[in-house]
């Protein structure tokens, strides 16, 4: 009967750390190293967790200049010469499937390989 | 003892064969075309080949539909205006004309002389003369375009923005199908397939963007095998004497639809259709859309109005998830 007992208990403390086993290896945790690409060439890695002090750099290219901003957990470009603007009005990079981008100056700020809760971004 | 083991064998089974695989044959690509970025991830055996050959039909197709390529076959037409195409063109144009049909001109390829002339396209945005727009209207309409087996004939330039990422997706589908790929995520420049399921089984999460801070998102669908494409007024705009004129314009008047909405997302078995309906339910305006959508229950869409309030159709209760003010359509 103690045997039993025993092993009732013990099927079910694994079926519990199996389950938050299982949970803890599927969830969605939010990456944190983004690629800086110019023209589709990475010329920049960056892992936003380890940023203490926010800094900013610019991205010069043939086709003009992006400032980009970083700071603990975030990254967005805050200027640029691009005549649409539309990588500033974009704001902070929030998934891997919403890349920050500046068509005029072919860049492209992602995620290494970012997965987050959030798969993709209608936009 | 031994009655117990075969309970314990049970559970050690159930914990073991749901394990996710290390490895679960993830490919990823992204490069831009069809003027935006395009991520393409595919899982499991043969995803490097469908990624590889998705990636070859878009810059084929890129080739084909570009409007500003003088090596392009829309450039071709537009400069002539009758033409013999390939039957990827001819198959665009007719499926435009189908959803312009059914929108009674909402969508429609024909309004790029009137985009040129609000400067959406070298973003030279101007507030054009009125006088400027109706005669630009004169030539608007998806009705001057005929199609005659390859012999493709308009007195119009035909713009196949607003539907050409749709029309690639349904073809990047194909290839999933084809190579037997079945789990995969596609953002060709917002335009979303969303294939099979995640790894872990579960749906896919699409977010929907926040029309006023665009660095949020306002909405998720939890989804699989389904495309979702937006058009919202944010993608493109220039403000004039603190008036917002955006990019999405009712071919009727020549003018930006004027109907309080931000943003549309159609979610649909086809790609082009939910691309050119996002476009076409916008224009159509949230009255119009809502006869549209209770007539057509096989496509969903979520409206977003200034007030950042989602109208959605009632099949999208359980998926559609959000914080913000929601109300059923109908």
């Amino acid at each position: 009967m103690k045997n039993k007992v025993f092993i009732i208990i013990f099927a079910t403390v694994l079926a519990i750390t199996g389950t938050v086993s299982l949970y803890i290896m599927h969830r969605h945790t939010p990456q944190s190293i983004v690629l800086v690409k110019s023209d589709n060439k990475i010329i920049r890695r960056i892992d936003l967790a380890a940023v203490t002090s926010p800094y900013e750099f610019d991205v010069k290219s043939d086709y003009g200049y992006n400032t980009v901003y970083v700071s603990h957990n975030s990254i967005k470009i805050i200027d640029a010469d691009c005549p649409d603007k539309i990588c500033i009005s974009h704001g902070e990079l929030k998934s891997n499937y919403s890349p920050i981008v500046c068509l005029p100056h072919k860049l492209t700020i992602i995620y290494d390989d970012g997965n987050t809760d959030i798969d993709v971004i209608a936009n | 003892m031994k009655k117990l083991l075969l309970p314990i064998i049970f559970v050690l089974f159930l914990s073991s064969c749901s394990l996710p695989q290390k490895d679960d044959g993830k490919v990823t690509t992204d490069f831009y075309a069809m003027d935006t970025p395009m991520i393409l991830t595919a899982y499991g055996n043969t995803a490097s080949i469908a990624i590889k050959e998705i990636k070859s039909e878009i810059l084929e197709l890129d080739k084909k539909f570009n409007r500003k390529s003088e090596d392009s076959e829309l450039y071709k037409f537009n400069i002539n205006g009758r033409v013999k195409v390939s039957d990827d063109l001819i198959d665009i144009v007719s499926k435009s004309k189908e959803i312009s049909d059914a929108t009674d001109g909402a969508f429609d390829i024909t309004v790029s002389s009137i985009m040129d002339l609000w400067g959406f396209y070298d973003q030279n945005y101007t507030v054009p003369d009125d006088k400027d727009i109706q005669e630009k209207l004169k030539k608007v309409g998806y009705k001057h375009i005929t199609i005659d087996g390859d012999l493709l004939t308009a007195i119009t330039m035909l713009d196949l923005g607003g539907i050409a990422k749709g029309y690639a997706s349904d073809k990047a589908m194909e290839i999933l199908q084809k190579t037997g790929v079945s789990s995969a995520i596609l953002s060709l420049g917002g335009n979303i397939l969303a294939y099979g399921k995640r790894s872990d089984g579960s749906n896919w999460s699409v977010g929907i963007e926040d029309p006023i801070q665009t660095d949020k998102v306002i909405a998720t669908l939890d989804i699989s095998d389904k495309f979702v494409v937006t058009s919202g007024t944010y993608q493109r705009f220039f403000t004039e004497n603190g008036v917002l004129y955006h990019h999405i314009i009712d071919p009727k008047t020549g003018y930006p639809a004027d109907n309080n909405l931000t943003s549309v997302s159609v979610i649909s078995d086809s790609g082009t259709v939910a691309d050119g309906l996002s476009t076409g339910l916008f224009v159509m305006g949230l009255d119009k859309a809502r006869e549209f959508l209770k007539a057509h229950p096989q496509i969903d869409a979520v409206f977003i109005d200034n007030d950042n309030t989602l109208y959605y159709t009632p099949s999208l209760d359980g998926i559609l998830k959000t914080d913000a003010n929601k109300v059923p359509l109908f």
